[in-house]
């Protein structure tokens, strides 16, 4: 691991492992929209999230990057009420998850890995129902359906239930849930896995509209030429530690984000000479 | 909100009627429904025909703590818990513990079987009530006791099932399961014992008489309580009916609090057989690091014989792991596991399962191209058998080696492991073990020496054994429904129906291997508290028979019926939703009503010959012979359905 100095010749607002990062001034006043302090957990004798201290400040488009098994997705489960963590607490808009969940839960729209949803329902009939669920008043609930269908793309498939969905259309039905009640702070994990181009294109522009009007996203992804056009922040998670968070320049540091991150995170050894030479030989 | 959650249940289970797949649920909704016609008044009617006879009080106590037992305990055996309204997708919703509790419950009574339940118990209000006091207080008693049946199922699997996922629950779990097969062997018993004293309305009477102080009974008793004038004993009937009912609710949203924000542990330990895996691998690689041919390399390198290894692997340094995915022992995080769907098989496992499958059919396809008198048809030099048998050298001597590495055993090592990590397949062995003590108890095995064998106790086994060794191989009249979505993991290296065969085999021999010692123990038992080895010896073989019958049918039924059965968070009981449960439950009753006249011959050569040890050669010689037969059969049809078996098992619910 290289020394994250190393990385940030401006060492004002140098990103500490684990630490706190200086906030510059932000877009929003008010408390940060996420402030995780100390999360650990742990499954069994594997320690998935060590220590994780994140402040996101409001109005931001936040990436989440790191490689397979870096803890991103648990320190996001654990930071919307879905996982609990052993220790550490998170506080969305000053408020904690862990013991206020429901007004929580009300300010904050996730779009989660896995993505289970009542199969069984039309897409209508999904976003109306988690609409009704969360107490939204009728007019309402109908109105916004409607509208986020047809940003989705969605209005011709409005009656097709959703186990007969494509992947790509999961997810952005997905996104509509998460959206319908116009949360303070959006959480997607991987929103663009598996999501063909045109698909991907709509989820941008939606979530780029969303951040304009001041509200906040968290995204984890690995593909990081999308977090770089997309993010204004970034943190850059392995072993279940933030290794570096800050601006995205912060964190680039003059290079591009896909070198800074290999920097940050450590170079995979390569396959050595003599290993997989079975591999390709079946070729005639 | 409580009727938010009744119109959601509702239009899900309309929703089972659309969209793919729609056909089977459909006529399983429809069967049901029609099914829910016939009991509803025919019960009903029963009941009130009873109205001023001295039957009428102790019938409805009856009928109210038999609703209760059967709801607590038959979702535990058969048919498992409604999850059309699965709530692990409510997590992200700002509701309260309280509303998701209410909701739940009220999504829960949503449903044909809530429905028929109520017009039932509707009938104790026609036959005991007799005052318009009596009638509210038996209103407020059906609600009650309504309120308790759901209840009760839903605390008990949903606790069960946060038990079998917890790393304590194979201890918990099974304590937990002995204490509930104590309690039914004992009422069972009780209620035997007092039928057999006293005659069935005696004994009714009697058993009532003890009923009458449960929870269920007292409220039920609240109604004849009212209608003779005592209303403070109906009020407190009605009030220990609500305490009760009250902290099921707790104990059920508790349970439920639990498992939607805490992480799957029953697949913790596949860190030893993670462990175990790569030791295998190892050893496997040693021979070919240390041994006198050093150009024969461990198992993946076979393919590359014309391109030998740098001649540094042969010597002191470690070679290249044989497994790809041994190098990945570390624990598999129990979150990242459930991102593939063969989430509870550890990766080194699975490759290892993977390989097995591809090199049997690469061994199986050099061995047939030598049989044709022709040259292997791989790449000269290539060893088409020859990696398994590396592999072979490292697990097992002998013919075990040669047995040991055919697809059949991988089949079966696999579901094995599953069996012991997948909650849903636990909880299918609960069942399992529930089912067969009661038939058991049957045999009074509980009243105690050999007083219980009377001239109709040993025919009495033979029926329990019957109904065992049918109930233990129903259990895999779904097999592939398991797999889910990782099926394609055995389609993609299946090649031929022999393929698919041995996959069949594989989990049959697993049912039996778990399955059979359990018999044989309990007859083992039985045979000692008689003092008389001749029925418990034929009763074995009979639930052999009945076992391989079961499992050849079985076998059909998973290739032509297939329905996927999901993970879920909350109720490892769950079973296929919407319209399956119906389905399901009838495919079983015609799989026992054919199990049982497929015994007829056997039963009549028993009664011809007598009781004795021969069975026990002739009882699993049938049994193996039924199921390699339907093994044979699901395995021709199933081969040419399998991209629609693959759809049918995978589709989410």
């Amino acid at each position: 691991m290289l020394p994250l100095d190393a990385s940030l010749p401006d060492g004002s607002a140098a990103p500490v492992p684990g630490g706190f990062p200086v906030l510059p001034a932000t877009r929003a006043a008010g408390p940060p929209a996420v402030a995780a302090t100390d999360l650990w957990k742990r499954f069994g004798d594997k320690v998935a999230v060590a220590g994780v201290r994140l402040l996101v400040p409001p109005g931001s488009f936040y990436g989440l990057v790191g490689p397979n098994g870096a803890g991103k997705t648990t320190t996001l489960s654990m930071m919307t009420g879905l996982l609990r963590p052993d220790a550490g607490t998170v506080e969305i808009s000053g408020r904690d998850v862990w013991r206020e969940p429901v007004a929580v839960k009300a300010m904050i729209g996730v779009l989660p890995e896995g993505l289970r949803l009542f199969e069984r329902l039309s897409g209508r009939e999904l976003l109306t129902y988690l609409g009704r669920l969360r107490g939204l008043p009728k007019a309402q609930i109908s109105a916004r359906t409607e509208e986020l269908l047809a940003v989705l793309d969605l209005t011709a498939d409005a009656r097709t239930l959703v186990v007969d969905y494509s992947t790509g259309m999961r997810k952005k039905i997905g996104l509509a849930a998460a959206l319908l009640h116009n949360p303070r702070v959006l959480f997607l994990d991987e929103p663009f896995e598996g999501v063909d181009p045109v698909a991907a294109q709509t989820i941008k522009g939606v979530l780029e509209a969303y951040t304009a009007a001041g509200s906040t996203v968290i995204f984890s992804s690995h593909v990081l030429e999308l977090v770089e056009s997309l993010c204004d922040w970034v943190a850059v998670m392995s072993h279940g530690q933030i290794m570096a968070c800050g601006t995205l320049d912060q964190v680039r540091a003059g290079r591009s984000l896909q070198q800074a991150f290999m920097a940050i995170v450590g170079a995979r050894p390569r396959a050595e000479d003599g290993r997989l030479t079975w591999l390709g030989s079946s070729a005639p | 909100m409580a009727w938010i959650f009744c119109t959601l249940k509702f239009r899900l289970m309309t929703g089972a009627l659309r969209g793919n797949g729609s056909a089977a649920r459909g006529a399983g909704l429809i069967l049901a429904g029609l099914a829910a016609l016939y009991v509803m008044p025919t019960g009903f009617a029963v009941l009130a025909a009873l109205r001023g006879s001295a039957l009428a009080a102790p019938a409805g106590v009856l009928v109210f703590t038999l609703a209760f037992a059967g709801w607590t305990v038959l979702p535990l055996m058969a048919f498992g818990t409604d999850e059309t309204l699965d709530p692990a997708r409510l997590t992200l919703l700002p509701l309260s513990r309280r509303q998701l509790a209410t909701g739940m419950f009220a999504a829960a009574l949503t449903g044909i079987g809530p429905i028929v339940t109520f017009v039932i118990l509707l009938g104790v209000i026609a036959a005991v009530a007799t005052s318009p006091a009596s009638v509210a207080i038996g209103v407020l008693a059906v609600l009650l006791e309504l309120t308790l049946c759901v209840t009760s199922s839903r605390a008990l699997t949903t606790a069960l099932s946060g038990l079998l996922r917890s790393r304590r629950g194979r201890d918990l779990g099974i304590a937990a399961a002995g204490a509930l097969v104590l309690v039914l062997l004992g009422g069972n018993v009780l209620i035997q014992r007092a039928i057999i004293s006293g005659g069935l309305q005696h004994g009714g009477r009697a058993i009532a008489g003890v009923a009458r102080w449960t929870p269920p009974g007292m409220v039920a008793q609240s109604i004849a309580s009212a209608a003779s004038g005592r209303y403070a004993a109906a009020l407190l009937g009605l009030g220990v009916g609500a305490a009760t009912a009250l902290l099921l609710l707790w104990v059920w949203n508790a349970a439920l609090g639990r498992a939607l924000t805490s992480p799957d542990a029953s697949t913790r330990t596949s860190r030893r057989s993670a462990a175990c895996a790569s030791r295998a691998a190892n050893s496997a690689a040693a021979p070919s690091a240390v041994g006198s041919a050093p150009a024969a390399p461990a198992l993946p390198a076979a393919g590359s014989a014309a391109t030998p290894p740098a001649p540094s692997a042969a010597g002191s340094a470690p070679t290249p792991p044989a497994l790809p995915a041994a190098a990945g022992s570390a624990p598999t995080p129990p979150a990242a596991a459930g991102r593939f769907s063969a989430s509870s098989v550890d990766a080194p496992s699975l490759s290892l399962y993977q390989q097995q499958m591809r090199f049997d059919v690469a061994a199986a396809r050099g061995a047939a191209a030598e049989s044709a008198g022709g040259r292997p048809s791989g790449p000269p030099g290539r060893p088409a058998g020859r990696p398994g048998r590396v592999r072979r050298a490292a697990v097992a001597p002998g013919w075990l080696r040669q047995a040991g590495s055919s697809r059949t055993m991988t089949a079966a090592g696999k579901e094995l492991r599953y069996t012991w990590r997948d909650p849903r397949r636990k909880a299918g062995l609960l069942g399992l073990a529930i089912a067969v003590f009661v038939s058991l108890s049957v045999t009074r095995l509980g009243t105690g020496g050999s007083r219980g064998l009377s001239s109709a106790t040993g025919p009495v086994l033979l029926a329990a054994a019957v109904y065992g060794g049918a109930f233990a191989g129903i259990q895999s009249a779904n097999q592939f429904g398991l797999d889910g979505g990782a099926l394609w993991l055995n389609v993609a290296a299946t090649t031929r129906p022999r393929d698919l065969r041995a996959d069949i085999a594989g989990k049959n021999l697993a049912s039996a291997v778990i399955a059979l010692p359990v018999f044989t123990v309990l007859y083992a038992v039985i045979g000692a508290v008689w003092g008389s080895l001749a029925y418990p010896v034929t009763a074995l073989g009979v639930a052999a028979a009945t076992l391989g019958i079961a499992l050849g049918l079985s076998n059909l039924a998973s290739v032509l019926l297939p329905f996927p059965v999901p993970e879920r968070r909350a109720s490892a009981f769950g079973g296929g939703g919407t319209g399956r449960g119906c389905l399901a439950g009838l495919t079983n009753l015609v799989m026992l009503l054919i199990v049982a006249i497929a015994m007829l011959p056997l039963i009549a050569l028993i009664i011809v010959v007598h009781p004795g040890a021969w069975m026990l050669l002739t009882g699993p010689g049938y049994g193996a012979a039924a199921a390699w037969a339907g093994r044979r059969a699901a395995g021709d049809i199933g081969f040419r359905r399998l991209p629609e078996l693959l759809a049918a098992v995978s589709r989410p619910v």
